[in-house]
């Protein structure tokens, strides 16, 4: 009972945090708390936040994935160039007429798939680190971006930017999609065979395969569910940019997305995942980034204070977890 | 007066979190002696040994070391006063060379250059005192587990050390070998080092010690010379309860055959290997470390891969390429590396119980996460299990239970042949015995039951009949009738037309 | 154990929570008064818009720090004090959905007005967008679509076209001294698909056109994307193994990287013609050491200085350039220019 209460404390100590910085926050700006403010913060998070929910997958099984920055500017180049308006004067690819929204997104998402296929393949069936296969991913993913566009992808049309930038009453549908995106990761990893399968090959994947389950087959599927949501997440920053910039969309946002699903309790020693801890995770990197623009702080210094949570948290859950062992 | 013993460890009290681990236990070690530690896992030898090493510090007590009151805050400093430590789960640093093991953190220096030369020699002159042929210049990883324990041993006393704990070193050891750790540890009894020795190996221990301290939940239950002791005495000051019977073997009828084995070959460990295996029967795999059993059933179970033979089951011959195909064909393998690849330590016992089943796909999705529930309290219930939640994570368990555990992901899977390799290892007597009545009592339910083991009284106890190994090929089957310790000896010793003739 | 690392670990982020608070306090307070003045300012329009000056909010997103960038914020902070406005800012880092997220949080904040340096010049309708009822100053870089410009969005920035013309003026009169007319040159691009490195590169080509001189590129395109440490890579292969007779670079950055090259391959600098733009302290330093031939400055305080004048200006509903020496561009009112000006051996101590 008491350990029962320990371990339920232990594991949402870090809603305790994110409340605390609420609350600090609050203190430090009224402006805060007000609902506008925090549909910003909701809206400048859901793009990283989706991506989370892909690399923490990842992560669950002892692997991390680099690349999903460079494929999300990747693919909001390609789809961003396919929805151009077929009038528009400097097109990237003047000879294809402008794509369907609905069809622009779904060649993305299979591009995202395709791209987690193959690193995934790599990863599952060399045995390579995921850091190596990954960060290969990354530069090549780049350097495709660069070549397939020198300049930034704009003038998309209105239905391909209905992700980013579209509202639904009060709710921006990028905010929705995160929530969607939430529910799904939660689903998959509690409630699907696939999920229960990636704890087990994180936490030991000579067991798990004993126990019967296709380690390489679940690795693979790793990488492409985290493939696909880079995929939407770029897809999604196309729109609610309205432009897709080859060099710079996307640019550091895996380690981002990586912060948030670490701060969030993800271990990388495997085997240890919460969805709700990973949502907690991009709700504080929310809160930080959003409530120190409010105090007026210069960013350099937000970015010390991020760092400092990481690893503070990260040292936190490393402490907790060889204590178990 | 205290100038008898060497240590002496008096009320020693060691909290965690929640859990009063040793609760005011006593140790007195007397200078060239061998003195064993016993008791069921859990009972506090290994946590008193870390509280002794410096590993984790003790609440409260007294360690009087050679006279002085002493409390080591690290390894290190027990280490430079004399104790060493070797573990029961290596640590030897596996791209560096023997040399390079044994001198680890404290290689003699020339200036500010490490000192081959000197590192090599005083290794060869270790080696030659110890009677161990080894070159100083080999990888730690070409070496056999034996022989890098023999290294730890080594090195542990190559500290001059004055205390030497030993916490199941023949668990990895064949025969021989057993006997050449017992060459060393007489020398350095001679030599008037004391040995502390864990171990839950009966007739070792009856062999070599000289005192026997036993403990039980925490507490300290006495310590006598060996020679006043019984094993059957040990157990019950172990238990706190008479076991009665150690197989308690529940004679059942047997049946047809049902699975088969034909001129498998896998590898140099797996040759030409034939048996077959009947409804209800236990079937024992006997023979020494390295036979090739572990491969033959992980080849059966589809982790290796078969070079030829059939394998056969209700007629029906299968081909089986991974463990996931052999599952569905209702084969069940638990083996004999229980944390390397049976467990998942972070989950949940519910998790461990139902992962063979669940990726069966008979969960459903979303996951009927009741019926999990109610398969894991079967299980708990049917096989008890001891454990204060489901939600539980594996890894805080005894290692019976933890066993336990895993018996139950396979019934689960509602396996008719169910292969258990080295079923026992590291499990205290009283786990012991209830894993022994459960696999008969499963054969009784009319599984087909395979046991490898090392122990020959666990072979010869369970099985029905047993299958002896050499080096890869099948050299006997024997019948309970013909069971004896010598005659299994001499066939995993030889091969099958030696031992005949 | 464990209680103490929680509580280490929340005190650790308290004190964090507090240095932050205290240093930003006194924008903060500042910003609620000034959130307060401005709803008395919104509730009585023209007359007592001037009561506002004293106290608005104002936030200025950049691109990017870097040098030129922050002489930017310099100057827009001088300007901030002189008509008395609250300034903060913020660095995008490249990213246009972060840049949107501070327009954003800005609006949250009760901001009265944004300077904006776009990270994309393709995507500046989703900042004004996001501004909504927020006054909107493009800042340096130039939304490509005019079109966007009124009376609430106006833009503060320099002629690109004028820069590469000062080079192209320089080169000419140069060549044209030497007798030559028939040239080759190498030239180090800035980031493809910026407007700027377009015209930069258009006009200095034009200015050597229009001085008589026909001129060559060397080589196939180099771009350098604006960085010093990609051009000197870029160049030093070409510097030993082409026949070029000036190198032409899009910013001081690429042009130093070029004299770093030379230097590296024991060519002396001072012997070829490297011409940049932006006057930064380096290129004004590379100046007066005779290695860099002239660089063009950008005004870049001027512009900073020109954009906070431009918020002061728009919420008294001022014409934008009033009280600066920047003239309005000729076909829009809602441009206001901010002068190249080139920087040679001869006047270099001006801009030290």
């Amino acid at each position: 009972m008491s350990a029962n209460t320990k371990k339920m404390i232990s594991d949402n100590m870090i809603w305790g945090v994110l409340v605390l910085l609420i609350i600090i926050m609050s203190i430090g700006n009224k402006n805060f708390l007000s609902l506008a403010n925090f549909k910003t913060l909701l809206t400048g998070e859901a793009i990283k936040g989706v991506m989370a929910f892909g690399v923490a997958f990842a992560i669950l099984t002892k692997g991390i994935d680099l690349s999903i920055g460079a494929s999300a500017a990747l693919i909001a180049c390609v789809t961003g160039a396919l929805v151009q308006s077929a009038d528009y004067s400097s097109k990237i690819l003047p000879g294809v007429g402008q794509f369907p929204a609905v069809a622009a997104i779904l060649v993305g998402l299979l591009m995202g798939a395709a791209i987690g296929l193959i690193q995934g393949s790599i990863i599952a069936y060399t045995m390579m680190p995921a850091f190596i296969a990954t960060l290969g991913g990354q530069l090549v993913c780049r350097a495709a971006a660069k070549i397939f566009t020198a300049r930034p992808v704009s003038n998309l049309s209105d239905g391909f930017r209905f992700l980013g930038s579209a509202q639904i009453g009060p709710l921006p549908v990028i905010v929705l999609v995160f929530v969607v995106i939430f529910a799904l990761a939660a689903f998959i990893l509690g409630q699907t065979r696939f999920g229960k399968s990636l704890y087990a090959i994180g936490g030991n994947d000579q067991a798990a395969r004993v126990a019967g389950i296709n380690v390489q087959r679940n690795l693979v599927l790793t990488y492409v569910w985290c493939g696909t949501l880079a995929a939407l997440a770029g897809i999604m920053l196309a729109g609610r940019a309205g432009s897709a910039d080859p060099a710079s969309s996307g640019l550091n946002y895996e380690l981002d997305a990586i912060a948030a699903a670490t701060v969030g309790g993800t271990s990388h020693t495997g085997g240890v995942c919460r969805v709700s801890g990973v949502l907690c995770g991009v709700l504080i990197m929310g809160v930080i980034n959003n409530g120190l623009v409010l105090l007026g702080v210069d960013d350099n210094f937000t970015n010390i204070i991020k760092g400092v949570i990481i690893v503070v948290t990260v040292a936190f859950d490393m402490k907790k977890n060889t204590k178990k062992a | 007066m205290s100038e008898e013993y060497v240590l002496e460890m008096h009320d020693i009290v060691k909290e965690f979190p929640g859990v009063k681990a040793l609760k005011g236990v006593k140790l007195q070690v007397r200078p060239g002696t061998v003195h064993t530690l016993m008791g069921e896992n859990g009972a506090g030898k290994s946590t008193l040994m870390k509280c002794l090493i410096g590993i984790q510090p003790v609440t409260s007590g007294k360690v009087i070391f050679k006279g002085q009151e002493v409390n080591f805050k690290s390894t290190r400093e027990a280490l430079d006063a004399g104790i060493s430590m070797i573990f029961q789960e290596l640590s030897p640093v596996l791209e560096r060379t023997v040399s390079d093991n044994v001198w680890l953190g404290r290689e003699p220096k020339k200036g500010i250059f490490t000192d081959h030369k000197k590192m090599r020699e005083d290794c060869l002159e270790l080696f030659q005192r110890m009677g161990l042929e080894l070159d100083p210049d080999e990888k730690m990883k070409n070496l056999t587990v034996a022989k890098m324990q023999m290294v730890e041993i080594i090195k542990a006393v190559s500290y001059n050390a004055s205390i030497v704990i030993m916490d199941e070193p023949t668990s990895a050891l064949t025969e021989s070998e057993v006997e050449d750790l017992f060459k060393i540890i007489g020398d350095l009894k001679a030599k008037g080092v004391a040995i502390i020795y864990i171990s839950h190996k009966m007739d070792e221990i009856f062999r070599i010690s000289d005192d026997i301290s036993i403990y039980r939940d925490g507490e300290y239950i006495t310590t006598e010379r060996a020679e006043n002791l019984t094993q059957d005495e040990v157990i019950k000051l172990m238990v706190g309860r008479e076991i009665t019977n150690m197989f308690p073997k529940v004679e059942c009828p047997i049946g047809d055959v049902v699975f088969k084995v034909e001129d498998l070959c896998a590898g140099r460990m797996v040759r030409h290997v034939s048996f077959d295996l009947r409804k209800g029967e236990i079937l024992g795999f006997a023979g020494l470390v390295g036979a090739g059993r572990t491969e033959i059933m992980e080849t059966i179970f589809g982790m290796r891969h078969k070079e030829s033979g059939r394998i056969i089951k209700d007629g029906k011959e299968l081909n089986i390429k991974s463990p996931k195909q052999a599952i569905e064909n209702h084969i069940g393998l638990l083996t004999e590396d229980r944390r390397g690849n049976g467990i998942v330590g972070l989950l949940s016992i519910r998790e461990n119980m139902c992962i063979a089943k669940l990726n069966l796909g008979q969960y459903g999705m979303p996951l009927n996460q009741k019926q999990m529930v109610k398969d894991t309290q079967q299980y708990i219930d049917s096989i008890r299990v001891k454990t204060p939640t489901q939600e539980t994570p594996i890894m805080n368990l005894s290692g019976g239970n933890q066993q336990k555990v895993l018996v139950g992901r396979w019934l689960l899977t509602e396996p008719d042949i169910l292969i258990v390799d080295e079923p026992t290892r590291g499990i205290d007597v009283g786990a012991k015995a209830e894993i022994h009545s459960l696999l008969s009592e499963l054969a009784g339910q009319g599984k087909s039951i395979i046991v490898v083991s090392s122990e020959l009284p666990e072979v010869m106890g369970v099985a029905d009949r047993i299958v002896i190994m050499h080096e890869g090929y099948v050299s006997g089957v024997l019948d309970r009738s013909e069971f004896s310790q010598e005659i299994i000896m001499k066939y995993a010793t030889s091969h099958k037309e030696e031992a005949a003739g | 154990m464990k209680k103490k690392v929680i509580a280490s670990i929340l005190a650790g982020v308290l004190a964090l929570g507090m240095l932050t608070g205290c240093g930003g306090g006194s924008a903060s307070s500042s910003s609620d008064s000034g959130a307060s003045s401005e709803t008395s300012a919104e509730g009585t329009e023209g007359e007592t818009a001037s009561d506002s000056e004293g106290g608005a909010n104002v936030t200025l997103i950049m691109s990017s720090r870097d040098e030129f960038l922050s002489t930017l914020e310099a100057g827009a902070l001088s300007a901030a004090e002189e008509a008395g406005i609250s300034l903060t800012t913020q660095d995008a880092q490249n990213d246009q959905s972060k840049l949107l997220q501070y327009v954003e949080t800005a609006k949250n904040n009760g901001n009265d007005a944004v300077i904006i340096n776009l990270v994309d010049a393709d995507a500046a309708d989703a900042a004004v967008e996001a501004a909504g009822d927020m006054k909107v100053v493009f800042v340096n870089r130039r939304p490509s679509d005019a079109g966007i410009l009124n009376e609430n969005v106006v833009y503060v920035g320099s002629d690109e076209m004028q820069s590469g013309g000062y080079q192209g003026e320089y080169l000419a009169k140069y060549f044209n001294d030497q007798k030559k007319t028939d040239i080759s040159y190498l030239l180090l691009k800035g980031t493809e698909g910026l407007v700027h490195t377009e015209q930069r590169t258009e006009s200095v080509l034009k200015g050597l056109e229009d001085g008589g001189i026909n001129a060559q590129e060397a080589s196939a395109p180099l771009v350098a994307d604006y960085d010093r440490a990609t051009a000197q890579d870029m160049i030093t292969p070409l510097i030993t193994t082409k026949e070029y007779d000036c190198i032409i670079a899009n910013n001081d950055a690429m042009a130093l990287g070029a004299i770093e090259a030379l230097k590296a391959a024991n060519i002396d600098p001072s012997t070829i013609p490297v011409v940049g733009i932006d006057a930064t302290v380096d290129g004004v330093q590379a100046v007066e050491n005779g290695e860099l031939y002239m660089t063009v400055f950008q005004d870049a305080d001027g512009q900073g200085y020109g954009a906070c004048m431009a918020v002061s200006n728009m919420l008294q509903g001022k014409a934008i350039n009033e009280g600066t020496d920047f003239e309005l561009a000729e076909d829009n009112e809602f441009i206001s220019w901010v002068p190249f000006e080139p920087v040679t051996a001869d006047n270099y101590t001006d801009y030290q």
